[in-house]
């Protein structure tokens, strides 16, 4: 069958431009919003006030027991917060037991017990004067709750342990290695890719629970914040030694990475504007290196600076991104018309 | 109905064969809608559009600091004349103001998102201009007015959301700056409850304004420029802002009646709402809501904004609207975590107050799980 523009979605932007139009009436509109469901049923209302109970009064309890948790004082005895939070454990993983991991509540509960573990760690260090680095809390908890994270297969809790990894490792190598900021930046973003990469090969392997896409674009978005803020360090720190080096390669390598892997394995118009956004991050740094570097000891001429130096640098960045914006489309463009 | 709706929504054929259905249109010349849905240019996504708009931004950047870097070269070494140089900016600035108006009512600026960001910063730049221009010489009151007049002008002529967003926030911002000061403090309330209704007011009356297509772009920006105004108007208050050694902003709120006026605008909605499901607002379940709403609304009278992000999301959820639940669920985030945060109570009392209400919370989900399962058993 010809497939005509009206079958595409009813929109409530299409749908306005109807009645914009006039070829529906107010009544129209209104129907028509009930019948491709913009317009939430008696039915959606319960869910949404159930929902928003269970997670406002899980939220509420976490705060709860966090601030009986920090109050530093001599009137509860040691062991009234210990024992409650491993109580607490106890009963979210009851809970995800009992409801099931499939649905929200399990999960929630899961998320939560995992939130304790963490205010349980802190108690401990607290009352007991462990003498604990950082690192240790965070890479202890991300350990203790890595079997609820395969366990539940859920997004927002591999988001907690993956920021929770990257917390541990930036504080380990800071304190124990004494590294300085630059390889523990390389070293992170290098971390990152490795589980981007995974995180993708699941999703090409068709693993259920990989295919979200919004922990990969999140994952991708802070490897190349990192990389970019590696890259500015490069250009701008004053001095280029040891790891800095790297800083180019592995802009290049990544973004061509970031290209080829997500217009030829895995489709995602977002990853390729973020890839062009880099682009035009690190040529307007590129460009203010120049300028800097261009006007050290010459003490700055205002006019050719206005008339020569920043005209053209405007141009560069318009035409570079008027450029990366057409091609950008023009692919997107091309995979809805194979699609 | 969830976002999904956006991807699963029936097509618009089937739509239109239900409507006729149910005799709300005659829908026969198929061929002229097909052109019009055509013809709709879907919305640019958004990491594209920030990305256009970091370009754009940037370029723009470069080319008003060249022009101004020219000019100061160009009057550096002789004795500048302040007077001759506020002239200049304000000539530039208006001649951009008035080109970007103009640019915007041409079709395809309009339709190109970078070219729409390139003169958003254009209309930005022209405003610091004249700003600047006007900053020179005359008083504070007088920049504020003049501030105000042009974005009203912005607000009606200028066609891009963004700009009209701004537009709206620059006026109340004149208007909370006036306000402080001419140190005229209780004037905030005033001005909070005013963003309230008027969001009410275009919430409601949004899908009905459709005869003139330019008057529903207007009122589709205010659709998020008033509520979030007014949330962050919520928030001022509880900044302990020091106006000077003996005034502070804070003592000014007036919490009671903002909270006040806000719960009776969300007793009003959620009244409207109920009318619409054609549940009476005698009933039972009526009776009930509006039972809870004052029961969260006397407790936290102290934070006017648990009231006010509450009212934006029983509006957002009402029209589907996920951007301004997602608003609201931030700013009802923060304005419940300074309720706790200013009780002035030990922590351990917050934390059993916040476990027992967290308790209540899910007492409640249960309650209301449990009769939702056998209603679905009822209707099986």
């Amino acid at each position: 069958m010809r497939r005509t523009p009206l079958h595409a979605s009813a929109t409530v932007n299409r749908l306005t431009v109807l009645a914009d139009e006039g070829v529906l009436s107010l009544e129209a509109w209104e129907r028509a919003c009930a019948i491709a469901g913009h317009t939430p049923t008696v039915r959606d209302w319960r869910v949404m006030i159930n929902r928003a109970l269970l997670v406002v009064g899980i939220i509420f309890i976490i705060a709860g027991i966090l601030f009986i948790g920090a109050y530093n004082a001599t009137a509860p005895p040691p062991w009234v917060p210990l024992v409650g939070l491993q109580v607490a454990i106890v009963i979210t993983t009851i809970a995800t037991w009992f409801f099931g991991i499939e649905g929200l509540v399990g999960k929630m509960a899961m998320l939560v017990g995992s939130m304790l573990v963490g205010a349980l760690l802190a108690v401990i260090g607290q009352e007991y004067q462990t003498g604990a680095n950082a690192y240790e809390v965070f890479l202890i908890w991300a350990v203790l709750i890595s079997g609820w994270v395969v366990y539940t297969r859920w997004g927002p809790l591999l988001l907690v342990w993956w920021v929770l990894m990257n917390l541990g490792l930036t504080a380990y190598w800071s304190q124990e290695w004494g590294w300085s900021n630059e390889p523990i930046l390389l070293a992170l973003i290098v971390l990152n890719a490795v589980g981007l990469a995974i995180w993708e090969y699941g999703n090409q392997r068709e693993v259920e629970w990989l295919e979200a896409r919004w922990i990969p674009r999140l994952m991708a978005l802070v490897t190349m914040g990192m990389e970019v803020y590696f890259m500015l360090l490069f250009m701008f720190s004053g001095y280029v030694e040891g790891v800095l080096y790297a800083a180019l390669p592995t802009y290049g390598i990544l973004l061509a990475l970031l290209l080829y892997g997500y217009t030829h394995v895995e489709r995602d118009l977002f990853m390729l504007a973020l890839g062009g956004l880099s682009v035009v991050i690190i040529t307007t740094a590129g460009i203010v290196w120049i300028v800097n570097k261009a006007n050290y000891g010459y003490n700055g001429d205002i006019l050719s600076m206005g008339c020569l130096i920043l005209p053209t640098a405007g141009s560069i960045i318009l035409g570079e991104t008027y450029w990366i914006i057409s091609t950008i489309n023009e692919i997107s463009a091309q995979w809805e018309r194979e699609e | 109905m969830s976002r999904l709706t956006y991807f699963f929504a029936p097509p618009i054929s089937d739509v239109l064969d239900q409507l006729e259905a149910d005799e709300l249109g005659d829908f026969g010349d198929r061929r002229s809608i097909e052109h019009l849905v055509n013809g709709i240019i879907p919305d640019a996504r958004w990491y594209m559009q920030i990305l256009s708009g970091f370009g754009a931004w940037i370029s723009a950047i470069c080319f008003f600091a060249s022009v101004s870097l020219f000019v100061l070269g160009m009057f550096g070494d002789s004795e500048i004349d302040l007077a001759l140089g506020k002239w200049m900016f304000l000539v530039l600035g208006l001649i951009l103001y008035c080109g970007a108006i103009y640019f915007t009512w041409d079709l395809e600026t309009r339709d190109t998102v970078f070219m729409s960001q390139l003169t958003l910063a254009v209309c930005l730049v022209a405003q610091l201009l004249i700003a600047g221009a006007l900053g020179i010489e005359q008083d504070f009151n007088t920049i504020m007015l003049v501030l105000i007049i042009m974005e009203i002008i912005l607000l009606v002529f200028y066609v891009g959301a963004i700009q009209r967003f701004i537009s709206a926030g620059i006026i109340t911002a004149c208007l909370v700056s006036l306000i402080l000061y001419e140190q005229v403090l209780w004037g905030l309330a005033p001005l909070t409850i005013f963003l309230a209704m008027g969001t009410v007011y275009v919430w409601i009356q949004h899908p009905f304004i459709n005869e003139i297509s330019d008057i529903r772009k207007f009122f589709r920006t205010l659709l998020y420029a008033l509520p979030i105004h007014m949330l962050i108007l919520l928030v001022l208050p509880l900044t302990n802002l020091e106006i000077n050694r003996n005034l502070n902003i804070s003592a000014f709120a007036q919490p009671l009646f903002v909270t006040a006026t806000l719960l009776l605008l969300v007793l009003f909605v959620e009244g409207k709402i109920m009318m619409s499901y054609g549940i009476s607002y005698r009933s039972n379940l009526a009776l009930a809501i509006y039972a809870g709403t004052i029961l969260i609304a006397v407790p936290s009278f102290s934070i006017p904004g648990i009231m006010g992000a509450l009212l934006i999301m029983i509006l957002g959820f009402w029209r589907n609207n996920a951007v301004m639940m997602g608003i609201a669920t931030i700013f009802l985030a923060i304005f419940i975590g300074l309720f706790y945060y200013y009780l002035d109570t030990t922590l351990i009392v917050k934390g059993v107050t916040l476990i027992l209400t967290g308790g209540i919370m899910l007492g409640l989900w249960l309650m209301t799980s449990l009769h939702n399962s056998r209603q679905k058993k009822a209707h099986s």
